[in-house]
């Protein structure tokens, strides 16, 4: 045996050694965290039992339903469109684990797109996951991509078609699950996973939905509620009931032309009023600095600091940072608000819900509080 | 003693300020106009406000000079909204040119200009500070939510054009300053 | 069927590599190769 086949073999084992650490890691975040659902938990479904063409998937996710077993309005609350925007499932988490329905029924889905938990973004460096203190010890969640991974949904096209509008996004964006709606039975993985949450609407005669996700400090849409236009009465009592709680969302209406997203197609395709809300999440922005757990928990960017300080940038950012427990707070009022002039308005079909938490209770006890485990 | 001074001018001052806009009190007419500049939703807050106190008012958007036909008070809405913009499928440039038109046209009809900036922050800055200037430079009544005046961007027009403003500190309390205006 | 066409192109690169790892003499040169064929074989195992 030649020398340079000896070094190749004693490389070769090295190599698949890290190979199989690496491959060890990258397992790991296939593996979903535990939840517990409240007591008051009716039953649990598949997203794929409305679209059997999910199954077996990476895009299959649990459904969680409440039923008050009394008439009333049915609501849908999606967490984990986009897993790097934690806020969003977290909140939807919260309101898993402490939900109980008084009249109509709630249906949870934490992880809307199941697949982006199993990946991170390349290139950004974020931390898999982060962990909440609760009284037995912390909890991890994870922190995954905006998009579906590339491994159900691979190459990506250099331009992304939307159906049926035919809008044009870039390529990335064929694997953001906020982009293909209404999706198609016969289309990508995420455009099928798509195809069945709108079929999970319509099935279940959804009322009122809602889809939690976050924002980079620099975007205008942030600490903002999108609505489609026939939620707007909704909307703007909501946006008037949160102020009276010192909370301030602006009102954004979802532009009929702006397609695949879930507050314009959840509206145009089916019966139900949808919403969309945003908080500020600093890992997100361009200027965050130092990428880690810490930033994703207390939200304390000095780039941030420094760039409203400046003024050269018109940010919204508070200057104790974008903590947690705030912005899973605000989604969390923000769902009751809604509920609560959504009842104002339709007061012959309402629905009640209690055992949540708002926005002071977040911020004075944390979220660990209201996790169970 | 010199803060005491001090007291009794603020007190000269927020009265003077407090005077001057009730005297603007029941000056303007119904029908009202309300639309927005920079395309954000605020001004659905303000439709919403506006029928709380039961005004006759009318809400367009894209309201352009043939809709102040038969108006009497022209109530706009400034705040920059992308969202908005998109919606309304226009550029900040064509926006900016139809509520340019808008306000000369109302000038010359002598149709008078209410401004009600009740976005806060989140609709100051950038791309609002224009419509923003526009709109309050030519009203002749401001009504402002206080966090979007902090830099008292608002309150320095108001002196500067003798134009009497009122500032709230919430959305909601901004009706009773808008019904008083009409009643 | 674009992931196929991937796919295939991706096997043989990863091959032509394997070949060239086992004919290239210099170690350092084998290391930097091997860093490459890594991320190949874990893309084809659909690791990630």
């Amino acid at each position: 045996m030649k020398k340079h086949h000896i070094s190749a073999i004693v490389i070769s084992l090295i190599t698949i050694l890290a190979g199989i650490i690496a491959s060890l890691e990258f397992h790991k975040l296939h593996v979903s965290e535990p939840l517990y659902p409240s007591e008051e938990l009716t039953s649990e479904g598949m997203l794929s039992d409305y679209f059997p063409g999910i199954k077996d998937t990476n895009g299959d996710t649990k459904i969680y339903f409440f039923d008050s077993g009394k008439p009333g309005a049915t609501v849908f609350l999606a967490g984990g469109t986009h897993p790097n925007e934690p806020a969003g499932y977290l909140a939807s988490v919260v309101i898993l684990e402490n939900l109980i329905p008084e009249k109509g029924r709630v249906i949870v889905i934490p992880r809307l797109n199941n697949s982006a938990f199993t990946c991170t973004d390349p290139m950004e460096a974020f931390p898999q996951s982060f962990h909440i203190n609760t009284d037995n010890g912390p909890r991890e969640f994870r922190f995954g991509s905006r998009a579906t991974n590339p491994l159900d949904q691979w190459p990506d096209p250099l331009v992304y078609s939307h159906k049926p509008s035919g809008q044009q996004y870039s390529g990335l964006e064929s694997r953001n699950l906020n982009r293909a709606y209404p999706g198609s039975s016969k289309g990508s993985f995420t455009e099928k996973v798509a195809y069945a949450i709108m079929q999970m609407i319509e099935k279940e005669k959804v009322d009122i939905s809602y889809d939690l996700h976050e924002a980079a400090p620099e975007i205008p849409i942030i600490n903002a509620i999108v609505y489609h236009e026939k939620s707007e009465d909704i909307a703007m009592y909501s946006i008037l009931e949160l102020e009276m709680e010192e909370l301030q969302f602006t009102p954004e209406l979802s532009p009929k032309n702006f397609h695949g997203l879930s507050h314009r197609e959840w509206g145009d395709y089916t019966e139900t009023y949808p919403f969309l809300m945003e908080t500020s999440n600093p890992i997100q922005g361009r200027l965050r600095g130092k990428t880690n757990e810490e930033l994703i928990l207390d939200g304390v960017s000095k780039n941030y600091q420094i760039a409203k300080e400046t003024g050269a940038l018109r940010i919204v950012y508070r200057d104790e940072g974008e903590q947690l427990e705030h912005r899973v707070g605000r989604h969390l009022s923000g769902f009751m608000a809604i509920i609560s002039s959504y009842n104002e308005i339709h007061f012959d079909n309402p629905v009640e819900v209690s055992g949540l938490p708002g926005y002071q209770e977040l911020v004075e006890n944390g979220i660990g509080k209201y996790l169970n485990n | 003693m010199k803060k005491q001074s001090l007291k009794i001018f603020s007190l000269i001052v927020i009265s003077a300020i407090l005077f001057s806009f009730s005297s603007e009190t029941g000056k303007y007419e119904q029908p009202i106009l309300i639309t927005s500049a920079g395309q954000s939703a605020d001004v659905k807050l303000v439709k919403l406000l506006a029928k709380k106190q039961e005004l006759s008012a009318e809400t367009k958007l894209m309201a352009d000079v043939s809709d102040l036909d038969g108006i009497k008070t022209l109530i706009i809405v400034p705040g920059f909204s992308s969202k908005g913009l998109g919606a309304a499928g226009i550029s900040q440039q064509d926006e900016m040119t139809r509520v340019e038109t808008l306000v000369k046209a109302a000038n010359e009809k002598n149709i008078p200009i209410v401004m009600m900036h009740i976005g806060g922050n989140a609709r100051r800055g950038g791309q609002s500070d224009g419509f923003c200037q526009l709109i309050a430079e030519n009203s002749k009544a401001m009504i402002v939510v206080a966090q979007g005046n902090e830099d008292d961007f608002f309150t320095k027009i108001s002196k500067e054009k003798g134009i009497p403003m009122e500032s709230v500190e919430k959305i909601s309390f901004a009706a009773e300053p808008m019904g008083k205006l009409f009643k | 069927m674009l992931y196929i066409i991937y796919t295939i192109i991706l096997i043989y690169v990863t091959v032509i590599l394997g070949i060239e790892f086992f004919q290239e003499r210099k170690w350092k040169m084998q290391i930097a190769i091997a860093f490459v064929l890594l991320i190949f074989i874990l893309r084809i195992l659909q690791v990630k």
